[in-house]
């Protein structure tokens, strides 16, 4: 299975997605001036790990996909939303994936808009806040 | 009247690069930074959402001057912060704009809450009036409605303007 590796930028995040090295994150600020374009390249991505994971017995060690994210506008929360279903859809046929979304400590938003996400994707979110700094 | 101490003043042409560089001064300046957490993010979001809004809806104007040309600015008035966009436009855009930003201001929480979740799942309704997620999203973080109103340039152009006032964090949000 292949990996997707993209740098982070001053308007987009950094995109890991590793399944050799068990290493699943998206992290940084999201506001793409091409969103459809970014996030198209990662739902693409999960569809084809979706199906990789289908065709293997089982999953071990579990997948988790670490969401990061300091900020992201209105036209990349419809993208991420999307990432969570694929991943929901993936948990619903029994295979053991999650998310953590992270939020920095003091940012309610954030957390507030992770517990929104988790239940549009029908998919229970673990929360992981992180310290000032 | 409330004395405006700005921490971010623009008038000018605006791209993504141009936006990288405002969001990077506006996240040095020390007015911004000293606001709580959850109230200096609200404000970037809608900052950002207005400047984005300008990149994609702005018309370019042959007389550029300070009337005609894109213009951002938040700052400090009191216990809130202001937030203040506007951009030229064409005048057939105008009843397009009016509509959704009326729809917007007229919805309760409940229901300003029930359309982003619409819209955020793909799903359009009969009667959104076009409602951009990035105006339901202003007024969901401001928790205030949002001004606006259009200043005729010439006999095809419009200058329209936005203010949104945020609450600081502490205190509870009315629609």
């Amino acid at each position: 299975m292949r990996k997707l590796i993209i740098d982070q930028t001053a308007s987009s995040p950094k995109v890991t997605l590793d399944p050799d090295n068990n290493t699943f994150e998206i992290s940084g600020e999201s506001r793409p001036p091409d969103v459809s374009g970014f996030y198209n390249e990662i739902l693409r991505w999960m569809d084809d790990y979706s199906e990789h994971l289908g065709s293997s017995a089982q999953i071990n060690p579990p997948v988790v996909f670490n969401l990061d994210f300091e900020y992201f506008n209105s036209s990349s929360a419809k993208y991420i939303l999307d990432f969570c279903k694929q991943v929901g859809t993936v948990r619903s046929k029994g295979k053991n994936v999650s998310i953590n979304w992270h939020y920095e400590e003091g940012d309610n938003d954030m957390l507030e808009v992770g517990k929104e996400m988790s239940r549009m994707a029908k998919l229970p979110f673990q929360y992981v806040r992180k310290g000032p700094g | 009247m409330l004395h405006l101490k700005k921490f971010l003043d623009y008038t000018g042409r605006i791209d993504y690069k141009i936006i990288d560089q405002l969001l990077l001064n506006l996240k040095n300046n020390r007015e911004y930074t000293n606001l709580d957490k959850t109230t200096a993010k609200r404000v970037y979001a809608i900052v950002v959402e207005c400047l984005e809004n300008i990149v994609k809806h702005s018309v370019t104007l042959p007389h550029a001057d300070s009337v005609t040309l894109p213009t951002i600015s938040a700052g400090k008035a009191g216990d809130k912060v202001i937030i203040k966009a506007g951009n030229p436009i064409s005048d057939n855009s105008r009843e397009k704009v009016e509509a959704a930003l009326n729809l917007v201001n007229e919805l309760d929480g409940a229901s300003l809450a029930s359309l982003y979740e619409d819209k955020m799942d793909g799903k359009s309704r009969p009667n959104d009036n076009g409602a951009r997620l990035g105006f339901i999203l202003m007024r969901l973080k401001s928790g205030n409605k949002i001004d606006f109103s259009f200043t005729n340039i010439d006999d095809s152009h419009l200058h329209f303007d936005m203010q949104i006032s945020v609450n600081k964090y502490h205190e509870k949000v009315n629609y």
